[in-house]
Parts: structure tokens; sequence; C-alpha cells
């Protein structure tokens, strides 16, 4: 009776410990399947800052570029003050080439991450050589200027020039609160 | 029966002790210890001494004096064995001549040629199991079986089928067991003194008579015990039948020459091999070992695989738990690097100037060829078959070019189309009509064509954007 008392004494010890080393497992397991999922969460967050730091400093490097392409303005700076810019620059772009604008009409401006777009509607009638020479000049302006819509209608007769129809935009960095809003 | 392979049989005799230890392997047996001791002083001592002298191996079958203990038999109908368990208690109580809470009792059933069950139920005085179990305990002994010695005996001869009598001799007792091959038919023992003394014979010769004029009578006797060679001859011409001196030792192995220095007849050690054989199976037929004992070592068997199933999973956890430790560790500790890492590198983030990036963006994404008119066009003019007039062209930047025109045939436009699919500068292109035109001398189609540019975000296009935003 002692012994079966003493082997009883050692096989409750045992399952103690057997019991409490399963519980052991199944906490490292949960803490280990946890761990993981936050380690791929911790390496997400590390290659995307490792990303934006790349980012950052080819943005760096290219910054004397993108401050000619794109020119930073105080605040407030509205679609007043960027058009006689804008106008000039287009008006300089289009006649060098031998042609004329008809129609000029700004749109709204746009504003995102503090940079401010400045679309302008303009309309022009001229031959294929001079639009070329003219989209040429405007993919090399400094500063930028991008084609966010571009139309071509041949005339009714052969000879007649062509239609032309684009909204360029410009783009500004306005330090503080973008101004924006309709001219 | 024993958790080892090793088995004690004790036969306490009235001139002596004989120890046998045998262990059994690929179907044989083999002695390692045999041993003839004078009536000890000390008991417990000297089988303690004789069992640290055979080795391993701690559980002892004993053996109990036919003089000392009851036999009765019964024939019982077929049934299972608790059925059969209660049949035999009540032979038992009206049988015995005892009451059965001073008697230790148990039954063995065998089968009868009739298809019944031959019981043998023996009994023995309660006084003289604890003396033995005393005994035992005294020289930290295990018990495994207590048996009557001539069920023992009986085990270590082959046993004819003819009804014999099992004559086995000591120095003071004789048993004389009535067998019909393996089933006991009756047992008595007779103080006929020493088989070495003169008239020992003649006694049993007169003892044997009544057996000898029963119903079935006896073919032959089977000698075991104490008696020498001239007492068998005496016996078999005093009683008229053939007598035979059974050998224990045959077939067993005895590789380290145990028994060429035992003393007196090999058929002196029936009793003690015999316990030892009986011992060895794995559930032997009849034990007098109290209930409350057997059940008590039955539990502790159980709890003895309990514990070793715990012990065998502890075993296996524990290094699950140990290398589950280590990998947990190093994992945690490279996350707490990366986590350190990313604050360290989120701690040195310098904003860019407001607007930098976006502006960035802008520039890089209008020098990508299909952000450019011109090269739409240049493509456009280099890609398009001979037969195809555009007359409309609109381009949203980071959405779509319409192409609008005459075409020669269908096949041309087909081939316009593939050529717009094949461009990179497009996603994709698709027709989005074609109308016949029929003309004074010839047929035309006037067509649209609608070509998908990649996304644009800077155009205000839905690409993700990639990298970290700080604002």
């Amino acid at each position: 009776m002692n012994r079966q008392r003493i082997l009883c004494g050692i096989m409750l010890v045992f399952a103690l410990l057997a019991i409490g080393l399963a519980g052991v497992c199944v906490y490292q397991y949960i803490a280990t399947r946890t761990t993981a999922s936050a380690m791929a969460a911790q390496r997400g967050t590390l290659e995307q800052t490792l990303e934006y730091f790349d980012e950052l400093a080819r943005a760096r490097a290219e910054g004397r570029q993108i401050s000619a392409q794109v020119p930073r303005r105080k605040a407030p700076w509205s679609w007043s003050e960027q058009l006689p810019v804008m106008v000039t620059q287009l008006s300089g772009i289009v006649e060098r080439s031998g042609a004329n604008i008809d129609t000029l009409q700004p749109a709204p401006a746009v504003e995102r991450e503090h940079l401010t777009r400045f679309p302008l509607r303009l309309t022009l009638r001229t031959d294929l050589a001079r639009l070329t020479d003219i989209m040429g000049s405007i993919r090399r302006a400094v500063p930028l200027l991008s084609v966010d819509h571009f139309a071509i209608r041949t005339g009714e007769k052969t000879d007649e020039p062509l239609q032309v129809e684009m909204t360029l935009s410009s783009y500004a960095i306005i330090a503080g609160q973008a101004a924006g809003g309709k001219p | 029966m024993f958790g080892n392979r090793q088995a004690f049989g004790l036969d306490i005799g009235d001139d002596a002790w004989r120890i046998v230890a045998l262990r059994r392997g690929g179907g044989r047996y083999e002695v390692t210890y045999a041993a003839r001791l004078s009536l000890p002083d000390d008991p417990s001592g000297a089988l303690a001494m004789a069992m640290r002298e055979a080795g391993s191996g701690r559980r002892v079958a004993v053996g109990l004096p036919a003089s000392g203990c009851a036999f009765k038999t019964a024939s019982l109908p077929p049934g299972n064995r608790s059925a059969l368990a209660q049949v035999a208690r009540f032979e038992a109580e009206n049988q015995f001549p005892l009451p059965l809470r001073e008697l230790v009792w148990d039954f063995a059933l065998s089968p009868e040629p009739s298809g019944r069950r031959h019981a043998l139920i023996a009994g023995a005085r309660r006084a003289l199991v604890d003396e033995r179990l005393a005994l035992l305990r005294g020289a930290r002994a295990v018990p495994g079986l207590l048996l009557p010695t001539p069920l023992a005996a009986i085990r270590t001869v082959e046993q004819p089928d003819e009804p014999y009598l099992l004559v086995l001799a000591g120095s003071e007792w004789t048993d004389l067991c009535r067998y019909e091959g393996e089933r006991l038919r009756g047992c008595r023992s007779v103080l006929a003194g020493d088989p070495n003394a003169e008239g020992w014979a003649d006694r049993l010769t007169r003892e044997i008579r009544p057996w000898q004029l029963a119903e079935g009578g006896i073919n032959r006797i089977v000698l075991l015990g104490t008696a020498p060679m001239d007492a068998a001859k005496a016996l078999a011409s005093g009683a008229g039948l053939t007598v035979m001196t059974g050998n224990p030792w045959q077939a067993i192995r005895d590789p380290q020459g145990y028994l060429h220095e035992l003393e007196g007849p090999p058929a002196a050690y029936a009793t003690a091999v015999g316990l030892a054989m009986t011992a060895l199976e794995r559930r032997p037929s009849l034990n007098l070992l109290p209930a409350q004992l057997i059940e008590s070592r039955r539990r502790e068997r159980r709890l003895t695989w309990a514990l070793a199933a715990w012990a065998l999973a502890l075993v296996l956890l524990a290094p699950v738990a140990w290398s589950g430790h280590v990998k947990l560790g190093e994992r945690q500790a490279s996350l707490r690097e990366v986590q350190s890492r990313v604050k360290e590198l989120q701690g040195r983030v310098d904003a860019p100037e407001p607007g930098m990036l976006a502006a960035r963006e802008v520039a890089t994404s209008l020098r990508r060829p299909e952000s450019q008119p011109l090269e739409v066009l240049r493509l456009l003019s280099m890609e398009m078959p001979e037969g195809i007039a555009l007359s409309n062209l609109a381009c949203d930047r980071g959405k779509s070019v319409v192409l609008k025109g005459r075409a020669d045939s269908n096949p041309t436009l087909a081939t316009a189309v593939r050529a717009l699919n094949n461009l990179v500068v497009f996603e994709r292109a698709t027709l989005d009509y074609s109308n016949l035109i029929k003309g004074e001398d010839a047929q035309a189609y006037d067509f649209q064509i609608t070509c998908i540019l990649p996304a644009d975000r800077a155009a205000g296009g839905k690409q993700p954007r990639k990298g970290l935003v700080v604002r």
C-alpha cells in the first residue's frame, strides 16, 4: 500500500509535469505564430521604410531639377497669379512654331499633397509639322507642362489645317495653404 | 506472471529448503540458480542471501505442503468463468471442513471429455499462507505465487493419459494424488516417514491399496521427491505397479553447471522446479495468494504502466518544449532587432519639403512614353497599316486614346487593332465600331478604336503607390 502511495505520488508529479509541459508547448506554438506574424508585419514596415528612404534619396538627388520643373510658390498662389506665367510660356511655344492659339480656357486648379495643378484648355489650328514642333516644345518645357487631354481632328478638306484641342497643366508647389479654386 | 524473466521456486521441505531460479527464453527453460539449504535458523535471512546470490529478480513462488491444504473436485456444467466461480464458491463452502474465512482458496478449470468442466478447488489454512508471506516479506521478496507442492511437482514430468498416482515423497509426509491425465481426482498426505528408512514402501503399499481397488483404479505410479531408487523398486514390487521416477531437470539447460553440485536425487527438486515454471507462466491457473494481495499487485502494475506512460510523455514533450523555447527566444530576439531597426529608421526619417515627392512623381510620370502624345503619334504613324486614314485622335493621359478614321477593308482594320494591341504604350485596344460607307467607285469603313492606357496616379488614376507616405 505504501509502495502504491509512492507510485501514485510520483505519477501525479509526472502527470502534472507532462500537463505543464504540454501547456508550455501550446503557449510556445501560439507565441511562435504571433511572433511570426508580427515579424512579417515589421519586415513589411522595414521594407516600406527602406523603399521610402530610397525614394527620398532619389527625390533629393533630383531636387534642383524638380525645383526648376515645378516651381515653389508662396501662399496664397491662385490661378490669377499662375495664369500670366502659364499663358506667357504657352504663347512663346506656340508662336515660336508659327501657329496661333484660338481659345484659352482655364479649368479649376486641383491640389494634392501640397502640389497644385493648374489645367488650361486651349484650341488652335495648325498643320502636322507645326503641331509636332509644339508638342516637342511642350515636352521639353521648363516649368513642366503636362498634356492631360489632346484631340486632333482633320479638316473637311485635305488642305484645311488640323483642329487641335489640348488641356495642358502646369504645376506649382505652394508652401502653406494651397489656394487652388477657379481663376 | 512476472515482469522480469527470472522466477524463483522455493520448496520448504521437511528436511531442507530447495531453491531454483529459472529463466525462459526461446521456448526453453534455463536454470540460473539452484541450491539445497539445510533448514535455516533465520529463514528470511537465508532466503535473502540466496536471492542475492541468484542475482536479479525478487519475485518468489513458494510451495504449500499438501498436508496443510485441502483439495476438492467438482464436475461443473459449461458456462462463463464468473458463473462457474460462483458454483466453485458454493462447492468450496460445502466441501471444505473449515469456514472459508479461515482459508485462502482458489480454483482451476480444465475440460473433461464429456464436455463439462473439471474444477479443482484448493484451499490452504490462512495461518499457513500468512506464515509464508511473512517469510517472503522478511526477505524483502515479492510473493508471486503460492501453490500446493503436488500441483507444482507434477508440472515437471510428462503426464500419462491413463489414471496414475503421483507419490511426492518428503522426509516425514508423503503426498498421494490420483490423476487422470491432467485432472487431479483426489489427494491426501500420509505421515510415512523418511523414504530412506526401512518400511516406507510397505506403509505406502498399504495406503495405495484402496486407490487400486477403487473404480478406475490406477495403472502406474509417478514417484517424485526425496525417495531413493531402492525405495522406488520396493514400492513397485509391493504395489505391483510400474513406478516411474521423474526427473524435473529434463529439457532444462544448465549452462553454469548447478546440477552437478546438487545433493540428493534429481526428483527432490521437482517441487521447486515446478514452482519456478508455474511462476513463469503469464496466468497460472491456480494461485493461493490472498485475493487482496493479487488485486493490490494488479493495481500496482496498472500504476506502473500509467507512470511509464506519463514518463514517456514527459520524455517526448521535454525536447519539444526545449526546442520551442529556444526557437521562440530566437524569433523574439530577431523581432526585437527588426523593431528597433524600424524604430531607428523611422526616427531618422527626415520629411521632405511638402509637395516634393508628388512633384517628382509627376515628373517621372511625364517621362513615360504613354504620357507623351507626341510619342503616341509617332508610334501610331509607324504601326498603322496602309489603308487606314485617321481623322480624329483624342488622348486622355492615364485613361485612353480614341482613334476615329476610315479603313479600306475590315482585314486592314483587324491588322490595325492587332498592331495597336502590340504597342507597349497601350494595355489593350478594342474596336468600338466599324460602319460600311459606300462611295461612288469604292467602299470603305468608318471605325472607332479605343486604346486603354496604363493608369497614372499623377494623372488621377488608381495605381497604388508604393512606399511610406509621410505627411
